[in-house]
């Protein structure tokens, strides 16, 4: 059995540059045969994870990502077991996480380097507090690990909340690779998008037009303004196991996940543009039933003044006659609707916390089964 | 005449992928055969380090598919900021700590990015086909179907951040082989593509494996999508039989 959330959003932005390419130009897609903006899915979980939404309710439990810990260990071994042998215990617990780099030159830029990893560690708050407090008995009884304590290494990953959102992949040791329960679709606009350039010059302030009155500088942003269609689906049941079954904080975690889609934006070029944006419109499912996203609402692209509600009217009823075809996709469903006033933040926040809402099937016809 | 489970295979971005190395992270229009038994193992609750089921799954299920639109060819650019080594040394030197990921990246320090090229398919619609092979001890098509319907993790086109947006509307066919089935199965909830049918000009791409009487290939590929080993993330060749028909009547034309 699986308990899926699913998140169907709305949110216009104004003229912006939220996801950029390697040429600077706003990231598109073609879909439905015209051409649409996109934000990527790993920039949403960027500007999600980051957030004061995410941040502010799971300060404890967020995962660091570096390719310092070698470093951070010798620090705390340097003073007890002398450099060398803190050089050699450092690199060797740090290790377990994945390959060091080796850096050609000598000195102590290049042994500080030594100890740091190739790639980046996704490291959850309990394995980072059990590797320095192996670090320190370590160095209080100036002794190397033993191959017992190395073995505990690396943990499972689990307790970080955004490590169980959002996964971790150790390509050294895939026996330590966290799956993630958060499946995030790239954002697409529901209506078709030419992206536009805006031709720019700075001025001079201290030209006095003496010898010319040229620009000091010339150049050109690409933008465009988009209302996106956004899908998340949750896997619950996962992230409870990713979190060793803590009720408490995969309430906490769906809850502070969801708040920050709704809420944070991508923070490309925001300051060029002010681009900070709020869904308009969010649909959450909870169910057993296949996830699926809605984005066919908007193959066909949405045109005319009124985008917003056609694009919402477009959603309810593609959602219809899925459910008819099909037999109901869902079991529970909650709605924020800001444009036609119905439902708050909060209601919606405590609807898709509740453990509680995925059995049975509404909308269509008999409930699908599930399977053994 | 056999039983063939057909199911549907359509979301916005699709990428079945093709042999990656490094960050070019290429993919293939048509579904990948290890792809496509990832959703079912998905659907089973299989685990990755489940080795065992997911070989059983392997042996004991044959695949093919239709590509009935390729659609566009898609490659995102894509950069992960990861805070560099000067920054975290100087960190260690005040003494203070970078609790979070938030924290690192605001730390004013170098930041280098990791940057990779990961190639999608937009619109592209396609279906599958699976049978039993002699002596398999994989689930029953009906079961699987069932699974399909309430599947334990959930399905994805070929990564991740790629959902279905078609219910898979998984389905038993009767037919003499696979091309036939994947041109007999219908999928109701098409109707709901309207548009996406409209320019279709380009052939349909039958692939499957294995020899069937009377289906004859326009030429036959090598694609290394063949499970050998999940733990090790090892794949195998395999030979796969490829026909174009032109003009399918699968999806519904708008009026």
């Amino acid at each position: 059995m699986s308990n899926f959330i699913q998140l169907h959003f709305l949110t216009a932005y104004p003229p912006s540059n939220l996801n950029r390419d390697d040429l600077g130009r706003p990231k598109t897609a073609v879909f439905g045969g015209t051409q649409r903006l996109r934000v990527s899915s790993q920039s949403l979980k960027r500007a999600w994870r980051t957030s004061d939404a995410f941040s502010n309710a799971l300060h404890d439990q967020k995962g660091t990502r570096t390719k310092g810990l070698g470093n951070e260990l010798y620090a705390k071994l340097a003073e007890e077991l002398g450099e060398k042998k803190a050089d050699e215990t450092a690199k060797e617990l740090a290790k377990l996480y994945g390959e060091l780099k080796s850096p050609k030159k000598d000195g102590e830029k290049a042994a500080a380097e030594a100890r740091e990893h190739e790639t980046l560690v996704f490291l959850s708050p309990g394995e980072q507090q059990a590797l320095e407090t192996l670090a320190l008995k370590l160095a209080k009884e100036k002794r190397a690990p033993t191959k017992e304590e190395l073995a505990a290494f690396p943990m499972s990953g689990h307790g970080a909340a955004d490590i169980a959102l959002f996964g971790r992949m150790l390509a050294a040791t895939p026996g330590k690779n966290v799956e993630a329960a958060a499946q995030v679709a790239h954002a697409l606009s529901v209506h078709r998008v030419t992206v536009e350039d805006d031709f720019f010059t700075a001025v001079d302030d201290l030209n006095k037009h003496d010898e010319d009155a040229g620009a000091g500088h010339m150049g050109s942003t690409e933008f465009a303004a988009a209302l996106f269609y956004e899908y998340v689906c949750i896997d619950r049941e996962l992230l409870l196991r990713n979190l060793d079954g803590n009720e408490a904080l995969a309430a906490k975690t769906v809850r502070a996940l969801i708040e920050a889609c709704l809420t944070a934006s991508p923070t490309g070029k925001k300051n060029s543009f002010a681009s900070s944006a709020r869904a308009s419109f969010a649909l959450a499912e909870k169910g057993n039933q296949q996830p699926r996203s809605l984005a066919v609402s908007f193959l066909k692209a949405v045109e005319g003044a009124d985008q917003m509600v056609t694009a919402i009217a477009a959603l309810k009823d593609t959602r219809a006659k899925m459910d008819r075809a099909y037999g109901a996709c869902w079991a529970s469903e909650a709605i924020l609707d800001a444009v036609g006033g119905r439902g708050s933040l909060k209601e919606l926040l405590d609807f898709v916390a509740a453990p509680s809402g995925f059995e049975g099937g509404k909308g269509g016809a008999e409930p699908t089964g599930r399977g053994a | 005449m056999q039983p063939f489970l057909c199911f549907r295979l359509y979301g916005p971005m699709a990428a079945w992928g093709d042999v990656a190395v490094g960050e070019r992270r290429p993919a293939l229009a048509q579904p990948s055969r290890s792809g496509v038994l990832g959703l079912i193992a998905a659907a089973l609750g299989l685990q990755r380090s489940d080795a065992d089921a997911l070989q059983t799954l392997d042996d004991g299920l044959g695949f093919a598919s239709r590509l009935e639109r390729r659609g566009e060819l898609l490659v995102d650019y894509h950069t992960a900021q990861v805070p560099s080594g000067p920054e975290v040394r100087s960190a260690l030197k005040r003494r203070t700590r970078l609790d979070t990921r938030r924290d690192e990246l605001n730390a004013k320090e170098d930041r280098d990015a990791i940057q990779s090229w990961r190639t999608y398919f937009l619109d592209a619609l396609a279906s599958a086909c699976m049978w039993q092979t002699s002596g398999s001890k994989a689930p029953a098509l009906d079961q699987l179907a069932a699974r399909l319907r309430a599947p334990t993790f959930v399905p994805y086109l070929g990564r991740k951040a790629c959902p279905v947006a078609l219910p898979l509307d998984a389905k038993l066919v009767e037919a003499a082989n696979p091309v036939d089935a994947l041109t007999q199965v219908r999928f109701p909830a098409d109707a709901l593509l309207g548009g996406i049918g409209r320019a279709r000009s380009e052939p349909d791409v039958f692939r499957w494996e294995g020899e069937w009487p009377g289906l004859k290939p326009d030429q036959t590929v090598t694609r290394r999508d063949r499970l050998l080993s999940r733990a090790r993330w090892h794949f195998a060749e395999r030979q796969e039989h490829v026909l174009q028909r032109q003009g399918g009547d699968h999806v519904p034309q708008p009026s």
